[in-house]
């Protein structure tokens, strides 16, 4: 699947920013899921939900993306994802990313404990 | 030789202008020669029809008054002739009867008439002959000589012959001539000196417009130096709406796709470079040779997915208490280039630099984040499985920062066990948390086991189809590798590895170590 990135705000609590991402973040696709992302947070959207029901694969190069937004947000917002696939939690599991990041099986889930 | 073009339409144009004017002058000449030519024979025939007209005068009245002749008064005749005489171009009548010569009148008895020089005598119709030199002073003469006729008597009663001077037609005829040909001559002074004009005007309009044509191919031509001095900016402005301003466009045009190759070009030079140095980095980074440790084969297989790696792994001699020990490591560091290069060089000295404080993995690893995450960048970090081997026991105490799960292969039962150690990766969390989540494993080699560690590469590794390699395939390679020592092993797994991606561009890195316990 074609790597794919969307941006907008939640439906259900507009000052919340989704990220969508479709396909794989691996060393190719992570450079332009972090400059998306980065240019979101960089207007000041600091409340992001990463939704990654689309996403098939994600490589430490796309977690080091997730690590840069982290770090830009922690102070005044948050870095949450919702939707992982078993791989993609397993990717995030290992490497400890589970500590540091609020992870929501789905967005009922998500909404649940962000509301 | 180098002809100006400004020289080359000049002289077309001067040569056009001179084959105009030669071909005018030949026409003109001519044509002038054929009107003299017609207007001397048109000038002589009228002057001869006016000669005829009046010598047929000259003879009626003589007719006329032919009685007194009849008679014999040649006193009235006489009076008759010298009354015609008086026009100032006749310039003799005389009147001839029987051979002698009556009139004019003649002291004595008329004398024989001598006829005059090359004129016949008059016959019984009117007669003209030109005679050259006849006349006082050579004066070129008409000669009409003709009967006089009685009308009453009907008989001839003398013969005439009057001498009239051609030279009043002659010098008519040549006037008209001169002045057909100062005319004529003038005419083509005229037009030389207009045609002259021409040229002047040709050549210095051939100048001016050379020049205006020029303008753009020398601002082309400038272009093209300056662009060739290697100034890719340069922009060549040409404004005109033809051939030259669309070959201004497409010059601009080739020497942007130029900028812009180049551009790539660099580009493309400088992340090689970087690449180049990043290797060279690596390469003297990861360990020269296998460890030999008796009892024990080694094997590492190491490889970048596109020339350079964020993996790396090493082997440390450990020696605590005298037992020797062999520290393992196999990381993945998230970043590749020089910034991935760098970060692996400096875990790396950092562990190295921490292995000989404590025989505790996990300690050893907690120390490493200490010193490592507070410096490190956002979204950098490290993942790591460190394992240190006591060589006499067979035992491996095992610790992982947030790498993948290490795979056993069990001689016994001829089964892969997976082994997971909890913990964060390096560099992602404070050292609080780091240090909550890290625990160590022990896991004892039995003869013929074999230890094995990798990168995600492995897992991750696709065919065209968009298959991973994925754990099964890779389990299933220990246990169908297992004969052979570790470095067959590696190798044969990565020959696997290879024939399953088949050339499909990989983008992750694939590193793997293996230790293996000789069979007993």
């Amino acid at each position: 699947m074609e790597f794919k990135v969307e941006v907008g705000p939640a439906s259900w609590k507009p000052d919340i920013t989704v990220i969508k991402l479709f396909g794989s973040v691996d060393a190719q696709t992570a450079p332009l899921f972090e400059k998306e992302a980065m240019a979101a947070v960089g207007k000041g959207k600091k409340k992001v939900l990463v939704d990654c029901a689309g996403l098939d694969f994600i490589s430490s190069a796309g977690i080091g993306v997730f690590m840069v937004i982290l770090s830009e947000v922690e102070a005044e917002g948050f870095l949450r994802v919702m939707n992982l696939s078993d791989e993609v939690y397993e990717s995030f599991e290992i490497l400890g990313i589970n500590e540091v990041m609020e992870i929501y099986k789905d967005e009922k889930d998500a909404r649940r404990a962000i509301a | 030789m180098r002809l100006p073009l400004k020289a080359k339409f000049s002289g077309l144009v001067l040569g056009l202008v001179m084959v105009i004017l030669v071909s005018i002058w030949t026409l003109s000449v001519y044509e002038q020669s054929k009107m003299e030519r017609s207007i001397a024979e048109q000038q002589r025939s009228t002057m001869r029809d006016e000669l005829t007209k009046r010598a047929t005068n000259i003879l009626a009245f003589l007719s006329a008054n032919s009685e007194a002749l009849a008679i014999g008064d040649y006193l009235t005749v006489d009076a008759f002739v010298r009354d015609l005489s008086t026009s100032p171009d006749i310039r003799f009548i005389h009147i001839v009867k029987d051979g002698r010569l009556i009139v004019p009148l003649q002291d004595g008895a008329p004398p024989r008439y001598q006829l005059p020089r090359g004129v016949k005598p008059a016959g019984g119709a009117m007669h003209f002959e030109m005679v050259d030199g006849a006349g006082v002073d050579s004066e070129p003469l008409i000669i009409v000589s003709g009967p006089i006729v009685d009308k009453t008597i009907r008989r001839r009663v003398a013969e005439a012959y009057v001498g009239i001077s051609r030279l009043p037609v002659r010098d008519a005829i040549e006037s008209a001539q001169a002045r057909v040909k100062e005319s004529g001559r003038i005419a083509r002074y005229e037009f030389t000196f207009a045609t002259l004009l021409f040229a002047i005007l040709g050549v210095v309009g051939s100048v001016i417009l050379v020049a205006f044509v020029l303008r753009p191919i020398n601002i082309l031509t400038r272009g093209a130096k300056i662009i060739g001095q290697g100034n890719l900016n340069h922009e060549v402005v040409v404004r005109t709406n033809d051939e030259i301003g669309d070959l201004a466009h497409t010059f601009n045009v080739m020497t942007r796709n130029l900028r812009e190759d180049q551009v790539k070009l660099i580009e493309k030079q400088k992340l090689e470079q970087e690449i180049k140095i990043a290797m060279q980095i690596q390469q003297t980074l990861l360990p020269k040779s296998l460890p030999n440790a008796p009892g024990y084969s080694f094997g590492a297989v190491y490889g970048g997915a596109r020339e350079v790696s964020g993996d790396y792994y090493d082997f440390l001699d450990i020696r605590s208490n005298g037992r020797p020990r062999i520290g393992v490591v196999v990381a993945d560091v998230a970043g590749k280039g020089i910034p991935g290069a760098f970060m692996m060089a400096v875990t790396r000295s950092i562990l190295r630099a921490q292995a000989p404080v404590s025989d505790s993995p996990a300690q050893v690893l907690k120390l490493t984040n200490g010193i490592l995450q507070p410096d490190l960048k956002k979204g950098m970090f490290v993942s790591m499985v460190y394992g240190i081997l006591d060589v006499q026991s067979g035992h491996m105490e095992l610790s992982s920062a947030g790498h993948c799960p290490s795979l056993v292969y069990r001689a016994g039962s001829g089964s892969v066990e997976t082994v997971r150690c909890k913990g964060i990766a390096l560099g992602i969390g404070a050292a609080q948390l780091f240090e909550r989540r890290i625990e160590s494993k022990t896991v004892p080699l039995a003869p013929g086991d074999i230890f094995f560690q990798y990168t995600d590469g492995i897992q991750h590794a696709m065919n065209i189809e968009e298959n991973r390699f994925g754990m099964d395939r890779l389990m299933a390679c220990l246990r169908e590798f297992n004969p052979g020592d570790a470095q067959s092993l590696v190798a044969r797994i990565l020959e696997r590895i290879n024939s399953f991606t088949a050339g499909f561009p990989q983008f992750d890195d694939i590193t793997m170590v293996a230790i293996k316990r000789d069979r007993a």
